[in-house]
């Protein structure tokens, strides 16, 4: 339930754990002198006080230091917030209705839908109304929450970047029900989500089987998966999508998982024969410019496109060294 | 010997005015009595707020219904939020403990403006009254929250009015009390009582004074408005009648978050009293003290804004509002490292108020550190309106006000009631309070972040273990309450007699009987020493007072 859903939870996550760092610090601190002095000077050990009125120098540090280290954390709150909140390139826009006590979406194409759709590494935004009282529009996975307000529009930028199927609070009181206005975000693969856009149907998980969904849930993230996901250079493989379809966290999906390459072997197509190769630099450069020159043993060919064309000489280099694991 | 000379004087008492009976009581404008009138109604309204509570977590105990329905929630939860803060924590340790001990401390024989005082109270309890009677009218009791957010406020079918005017009545109780305390620190203080010899606890009386003067009226101001606005239907925050309900967000805000100031200055400045008694030594840092209740008092008015991250205001007010509300922390964390600090070279005396000083610095630490948290845009935005706020408000205002409220009863018990407490019970109930405390709220914490929103009559699956945890907590706070008060109504009855000076404290309120004579002095009380110049101890106490 910690685990957050975009980049952006992610860093939501690592200010927060710094500003719990140094609040933990602070704390052991006061409370470990507090507890030294009230045992070393006791009454007993100690009867007789000594009259110290106060000292300039210590107000003056104690002051100072905090007030580094405080604009230190309101910066590293504001940016990340800021960066989000600044966004004018977004894929696709969704009306967002909020009322007593439900949860309506609205897609370009004017499909409407009470579950919250939308494709894995887009950046969406969402506008959003209220129909009646005050509401919020709350994604914990995502750490992120905006009023809905009557008579006002507010939005709220989302860049989702896993799949998976995530809880949406209504987090403002809004009377009786407050409690019950819960909805989900689904974030799936592209293709999914057009297929699901596309279609007329009034069931929308149609495109979407339970076994489906399964299979997006999170699973088993071992050391590789949290390199590749923590790496500065991640960003590159939401840029040319790459984790669209290849997870990072385990999970089988269009393509293998990421994870798999942290073995150092694969069992591929080549031919209509199955052999053993190696991953190195020479087996994904092919695999990237080449993708249907061997298939990964399980998986469908022509399904991902070549980067060929698409990507400089620089970026390739950096993907293959972050999947190799290398810094 | 110091027995000899409280029997020989009459306190306030025996001392007989116009009246008799309970008369005596609610007509008197005796200073004292007034205040032990508010800390009777107070520790009343506190338990039946603590009752809601008990029920609310009861309801959390399990998924789905466990003992009462949604509605029946909603208005639990806004009837706790309305009691415990207009009630209990706004008054509080100003109404009780400064109407009773600022007069004392400053020398002076009463208040500035004595039936002022009586005033306050009877507006105090009228408002109180018609909070309870409310629950009884049309509609059935307000279910908005403690906040009364528009549109919400004007659309519910409940009992909105009269609750708003209960608020209106006390937040008037609150001016004048604020009104007769600035000019009794200017104008009453004893011969040779300079503004830089004055107790802390009067500092910051002094500066939560103005708060509630520059703050208060708005809130007034606003509640008349929305009663203007559901009884005449003119658009002012009602979006369906052209209104704006942000505005309404703003202006209650304005005086809301420096009231989060009315009622935790005080208790810091009674913290600043029982440290340096306990350590016998003089506090650390004075000025820097005195200046940071002020600071608090001035920046405090500009950071309201911090309760709105979410509300679709602009961008750049809420970078703005974020870095005020960094820079307000800073007075706050300069007191606490001037408390440790005056324990150093101490000779301590481990009693019972300190350590509900102890447990103070602790929970309020972590109440004031996790508000960095909340000062931060991004973390904000996640943990805005969930159990993480919830836990964060009641480490600083419960673990903050609330156990200085109970130091401050235990400090002053034998001055206030001339008898003496059991202190190893009331130590065992300082235990129990922290340890059900910690279960209770710091569990609030991981909810919270964990995406739990608040005002919630029902919760997701995977958040059972945490609130049966916080329920337990609730049960083991709650025995830790009744030990302690009970061991104060115990000591009412049988517990010994108190010394004038039982801690062999250096402030004023020492200097004269327990309980105090009407009046408060039998002697006109002149100042040459600061009040912690515990080096001159043995020449600014009278021997009868030792």
């Amino acid at each position: 339930m910690f685990e957050g859903a975009s980049y952006y939870a992610d860093k939501v996550d690592t200010t927060m754990l710094i500003i719990v760092g140094i609040s933990v610090f602070f704390l052991i601190g006061i409370v470990a002198a507090m507890i030294y002095f009230v045992v070393r000077y006791n009454h007993k050990r100690n009867p007789v006080a000594s009259q110290i009125k106060g000292n300039n120098l210590l107000e003056a540090i104690w002051i100072i230091i905090p007030l580094f280290i405080v604009i230190g954390m309101f910066w590293l709150g504001w940016k990340d917030f800021s960066r989000l909140r600044k966004i004018t390139d977004y894929a696709m826009k969704i009306e967002v209705t909020g009322r007593m006590w439900k949860w309506d979406f609205k897609y370009p194409n004017g499909k409407m839908s009470d579950t919250l759709y939308v494709p894995v590494g887009k950046t969406i935004k969402l506008e959003m109304r209220s129909a009646d009282v005050n509401h919020a529009f709350f994604i914990p996975a995502l750490r992120m929450k905006e009023d809905v307000i009557a008579s006002r529009n507010t939005y709220m930028i989302i860049e989702p970047q896993k799949l998976g199927e995530y809880d949406i609070a209504c987090a403002e009181y809004c009377g009786l029900n407050h409690a019950y206005m819960y909805t989900k975000l689904i974030v799936v693969p592209e293709d999914v989500f057009e297929a699901w856009l596309a279609g007329d149907s009034a069931n929308p998980s149609a495109a979407l089987s339970p076994a489906t969904i399964a299979k997006l849930e999170p699973k088993n993230e071992n050391e590789y998966a949290k390199f590749i996901r923590n790496h500065k250079n991640f960003e590159l493989l939401v840029k040319y999508a790459c984790v669209s379809c290849h997870t990072v966290d385990g999970a089988n999906h269009i393509g293998p998982s990421f994870v798999k390459l942290s073995s150092g072997k694969t069992e591929v197509v080549r031919d209509g024969k199955k052999i053993t190769v190696e991953i190195d630099e020479k087996y994904l450069r092919t695999a990237l410019l080449e993708p249907d020159y061997e298939i990964v043993a399980g998986y469908s060919p022509y399904t991902m496109p070549t980067l060929r064309g698409r990507v400089s000489e620089n970026d390739l280099r950096t993907i293959i060294e972050l999947l190799l694991g290398k810094n | 010997m110091s027995n000899s000379i409280s029997t020989s004087i009459k306190s306030f008492y025996e001392y007989e005015g116009k009246h008799r009976g309970i008369l005596g009581w609610i007509l008197s404008t005796d200073h004292k009595r007034i205040g032990l009138l508010y800390l009777w109604s107070m520790v009343g309204f506190f338990l039946v707020g603590v009752f809601l509570g008990f029920l609310m977590r009861l309801e959390m105990l399990s998924m789905g219904k466990t003992i009462m329905g949604p509605q029946t929630y909603n208005a639990i939860f806004t009837l706790h939020g309305i009691i415990m803060i207009f009630l209990f924590i706004v008054p509080g340790i100003p109404a009780a403990f400064g109407n009773f001990f600022l007069p004392i401390m400053i020398g002076a024989e009463d208040v500035q403006f004595p039936r002022l005082n009586l005033l306050s109270w009877w507006l105090y309890v009228t408002g109180g009254l018609f909070a309870i009677i409310s629950l009884f009218l049309s509609g059935g009791p307000i279910d908005t929250g403690w906040t009364f957010y528009v549109p919400y406020s004007i659309r519910t079918t409940t009992q909105v009015i009269l609750p708003l005017i209960a608020a209106f009545i006390l937040g008037f109780s609150s001016i004048l009390t604020g009104i007769n305390f600035i000019t009794t620190v200017h104008r009453m203080r004893a011969k040779g009582m300079t503004f830089f010899k004055l107790p802390l606890f009067v500092w910051a009386l002094y500066a939560t004074g103005w708060i509630q003067i520059i703050g208060t009226p708005v809130i007034g101001i606003t509640i008349l408005l929305v009663i203007i606005e559901r009884v005449f239907s003119v658009g002012l925050f009602d979006p369906a009648l052209g209104g704006d309900p942000i505005l309404f967000q703003h202006l209650f805000w304005i005086y809301s978050h420096p009231a989060v100031y009315i009622m935790i200055l005080p208790a810091m400045g009674v913290v600043s009293e029982i440290i340096p008694t306990f350590a016998r030594k003089h506090i650390f840092g004075y000025k820097a003290i005195a200046f940071s209740s002020l600071a608090i008092a001035f920046i405090g008015t500009l950071v309201w804004g911090h309760h709105m991250f979410t509300s679709g205001m602009s961008d750049t007010a809420r970078w703005v509002y974020s870095f005020l509300t960094y820079i307000v922390a800073l007075p706050s964390a300069v007191k606490v490292f001037n408390w440790v600090a005056t324990m150093y070279k101490g000779s301590i005396r481990m009693s019972a108020p300190f350590v509900f000083v102890m447990a103070f610095i602790v929970l309020f630490s972590i109440g004031g550190l996790t508000g960095l948290i909340l000062g931060s845009v991004a973390t904000n935005v996640h943990v805005h309106d969930t159990y993480f706020v919830v836990a964060h408000f009641h480490f600083v205002m419960f673990g903050g006000t609330g156990f200085i409220f109970f130091a401050a009863l235990h400090y002053w018990f034998p001055k206030m009631f001339g008898k003496m407490y059991n202190e190893k019970i009331a130590m065992t109930a300082v235990g129990i309070l922290t340890i059900g405390f910690l279960m209770l709220y710091f569990t609030m914490f991981i909810l919270g972040y964990e995406g739990m929103p608040r005002r919630y009559y029902d919760y997701l699956p995977q958040f059972q273990f945490l609130h049966i945890l916080a329920t337990v907590g609730s049960w083991v706070l709650i025995s830790g309450l009744l030990l302690m008060f009970g061991n104060l109504l115990y000591s009412l009855r049988k517990g010994a007699s108190a010394k004038a000076n039982p801690w062999n404290g250096m402030t004023l309120e020492w200097m004269t009987s327990s309980p105090p004579p009407f009046e408060n002095f039998n002697y006109h009380p002149e100042i040459k020493f600061g009040p912690y110049e515990y080096e001159h101890y043995e020449e600014a106490v009278k021997d009868e007072y030792k």
